[in-house]
């Protein structure tokens, strides 16, 4: 429990030397532990204060659907992070990955006191201030991703970068493929229903 | 190592009360003053009115007139919903069923409730019976309407049990537990008995519409023969009150209830991803239920009262 909650400031205050460390001892039960709380505290949270809402039919699938699907992202991410940094000339342990993503969820629960702050505001301040919060979060884990990948598998910055935008310029390339090949298939399909 | 584990002591602390204070501080976010506003809620009747569950899944709910009751019943107990359409498009269906509905749309509006029907393609028999019991009509020239009256089907397949060489035998407990059974025919008493249900079920049909529609008893008689009307003839006999679509209804729901015109919309029931993707709605196999009804001794069951025109089978 000790270390437990050393490595959490760390993570928090000092990702970059944490993650180093992950190489020799990976916490993949800390991880566990603070993903579900992460990912199932904040959505707990707003269905208990938003009963009068009606929304207790959805509840259920709503947290299952958030808890797999961010599961399903993490061990995935971690796989295509993993092989993706090992084609980049990076040498790393999966498991220390897995772990250092994991912990990267800590972030999510900073959501809370910051809706609470955004209760004191009202308006379009209040709707500024949720933004450059939802923002903030998103950029504070996607730093902490960065400082994973660099540190565990001991790459440049640059090529940090590329090893985490890759996966969205394949999605992105694929989608493309897609689309050019659906409007060549119409094409041709029209051309071949007039002549 | 102490220095860190206060500090994280203190943000689990900060994250307590965050979420504690959240639990109560969500309503009001939600619900603020701007964010509370008068509703119209929409309630769908289509298809067959059958009574019971219908077919209910994680994600939809669909035929029965017990899911169309609980809308009902949400739409009472929403603080927030001044006024209800109900959309009828239907064709009728099972008189208790229809009753059901009705009753349930009384309790509705003896809350101070609006309740306003809409009529679609067809809002017969059954359907009209709904229609009946709410504050006002709104239907298109060209809908289809009227049918006020109830049949209880039955039908005879002695001559093709004999002709295919089955022969039936009951042994029963009363001269009349096998009341109806397609197997022989009906006998006079019998024929009296049935007759005398159907006489009781109209009487009710017609009490109804003449309470709901505020109209004298000999007139809605001569009216409920049981033949269907256009919306423009309703309108002319006293059994439609305006011509105007759904949003017509909801409008005028609105200012009934005292609302602003365009008001928020709210509807009930759970829907299936598919029919919020598109549109899509299953509908109920009306075939299958007549075929049911006439075959009703054989599955068990007594075949229902229909409040619902032949011609639209």
């Amino acid at each position: 429990m000790q270390s437990n909650l050393v490595l959490i400031y760390d993570v928090v205050f000092r990702p970059r030397q944490v993650f180093q460390s992950f190489s020799r001892a990976a916490p993949w039960r800390l991880a566990l532990g603070v993903f579900i709380l992460s990912t199932t505290l904040p959505s707990l949270v707003f269905f208990a204060g938003a009963q009068h809402l009606m929304l207790e039919h959805f509840m259920g699938l709503i947290l299952f659907v958030e808890l797999a699907g961010s599961l399903v992202f993490w061990v995935l991410g971690t796989g295509v992070y993993h092989f993706i940094a090992e084609i980049s000339g990076g040498e790393g342990r999966a498991v220390s990955l897995f772990s250092a993503l994991g912990l990267a969820h800590l972030p999510h629960l900073a959501m809370l006191p910051l809706f609470v702050l955004a209760g004191l505001l009202s308006g379009a301040l209040q709707t500024l201030w949720l933004a450059a919060a939802a923002c903030a979060i998103w950029g504070w884990t996607w730093i902490l991703y960065y400082y994973a990948v660099k540190e565990i598998y001991q790459l440049s910055g640059s090529k940090t970068v590329l090893v985490l935008c890759a996966p969205f310029f394949a999605v992105l390339f694929m989608g493309l493929v897609i689309v050019v090949f659906f409007a060549v298939s119409v094409a041709q399909f029209s051309l071949e229903n007039y002549l | 190592m102490l220095y860190k584990k206060s500090v994280v002591y203190v943000l689990i602390a900060v994250i307590a009360v965050s979420a504690i204070l959240l639990v109560f501080q969500i309503p009001a976010m939600t619900k603020t003053k701007a964010n509370i506003q008068s509703k119209v809620a929409v309630i769908y009747v289509e298809g067959v009115i059958m009574g019971g569950h219908g077919q209910v899944g994680i994600l939809n709910d669909q035929g029965g007139t017990d899911n169309i009751m609980k809308q009902i019943r949400e739409a009472r107990d929403d603080q927030e919903v001044k006024a209800v359409v109900i959309r009828v498009n239907s064709p009728g269906g099972s008189a208790p069923a229809s009753q059901e509905l009705g009753e349930e749309i009384q309790k509705l509006r003896a809350t101070g409730k609006v309740v306003v029907t809409s009529m679609g393609d067809v809002a017969a028999s059954g359907g009209y019976w709904i229609a009946a019991v709410s504050d006002k009509i709104y239907a298109n020239p060209a809908t289809l309407t009227g049918s006020i009256g109830v049949y209880i089907p039955y039908s005879n397949w002695e001559e093709l049990y004999k002709k295919i060489g089955i022969q039936q035998e009951k042994i029963k407990s009363g001269p009349y537990k096998d009341i109806l059974s397609p197997d022989r025919p009906l006998t006079v008493e019998e024929r009296a008995m049935v007759q005398d249900m159907v006489n009781d079920l109209y009487e009710q049909f017609v009490q109804v519409v003449a309470t709901g529609r505020h109209m004298d008893e000999v007139q809605v008689r001569s009216l409920a023969d049981g033949r269907v009307y256009t919306g423009h003839q309703a309108k002319d006999l006293g059994l439609v009150d305006e011509y105007g679509n759904l949003y017509d209804a909801i409008d005028g729901a609105a200012a009934l209830a005292g609302l602003k015109p365009n008001p928020d919309v709210v509807e009930y029931g759970k829907k299936s991803p598919l029919s919020m993707l598109m549109g899509a709605s299953s509908q109920f196999n009306l075939n299958k239920l007549l075929f049911e009804q006439v075959t009703a001794e054989n599955t068990g069951r007594f075949p229902l009262p229909l409040a619902l025109p032949e011609s639209m089978r």
